[in-house]
């Protein structure tokens, strides 16, 4: 009996788990920021303050997101190519003892 | 990178196949397996950047909107206070949203890029694992090589 052992796991795959938890926090935040703004609306000097530097922080938040979404399919391209790989090593060896068989 | 060529006239699982080209272009894949790291380094930067300078508005807007009326009213056309309006409107209703959504486009052009690279080493996956098959023989009376029965 062979015995294998299986490759690590990409690393980007955890990598992209805490950027993901992190971008809905900010997005979370800014929406609840937004909302007590919200209720004083009137207080013109407040929301400018608060919105010069509430939007970007919002668009982070997306801007992590999105960069989970990249560091996950990369995560994907990895072991897509390990398996290919993995797969171009051992066909030929497959396909001859399937020929000898035959 | 290898690719089988096919030839004119060759039938392939009981079709006609198409020939490859002579030369094929620059393809999609290529590009993109260069692309998406770039560009998902651009769109970290510019959307850091357009963070800092949404802090430096605030600073300047907090300056600002702390004055009394009056402080406000009797400011100099050329001072600070009216810089700092300025400097506040410039930025926070001026250039920083389409920057940020300038940086959100660089990272959704990176998961596109990284969308086709998926794809390309899909293909030429593809492609490299049928080669140890090509010279397998056909059967008339099988659509499947008979040394393949067993796939």
């Amino acid at each position: 009996m062979t015995q294998q052992t299986l490759p690590a796991v990409p690393r980007q795959s955890s990598i992209s788990s805490v950027l993901a938890a992190v971008g809905l926090m900010l997005v979370m935040a800014s929406l609840v920021a937004g909302v007590t703004l919200s209720v004083d609306a009137l207080d013109v000097g407040e929301t400018s303050r608060t919105m010069a530097w509430l939007f970007p922080v919002a668009i982070g938040g997306i801007g992590a997101l999105l960069t989970a979404v990249i560091l996950r399919f990369s995560a994907i391209l990895a072991s897509l190519r390990l398996r290919l790989d993995a797969m171009r090593d051992h066909l030929p060896a497959l396909i001859d003892t399937n020929q000898r068989e035959s | 990178m290898s690719t089988t060529t096919i030839h004119a006239g060759v039938r392939v699982a009981g079709y006609q196949s198409r020939p490859t080209p002579a030369k094929e272009g620059l393809r999609m894949s290529d590009v993109a397996q260069r692309m998406w790291q770039p560009m998902l380094a651009m769109g970290a930067m510019v959307i850091a950047a357009g963070i800092v300078l949404g802090v430096i508005s605030a600073t300047h807007a907090n300056d600002y909107f702390g004055l009394s009326a009056s402080a406000i009213a009797g400011a100099p056309a050329d001072g600070s206070i009216v810089g700092d309006r300025a400097f506040f409107e410039a930025v926070t209703n001026g250039f920083l949203p389409p920057l940020l959504f300038l940086g959100l486009g660089f990272l959704l052009s990176g998961v596109t890029f990284l969308l086709a690279t998926i794809l390309g080493t899909l293909r030429d996956g593809g492609a490299t694992s049928s080669a140890p098959s090509a010279d397998l023989r056909w059967t008339s009376s099988s659509r499947s090589p008979r040394s393949c029965s067993r796939w």
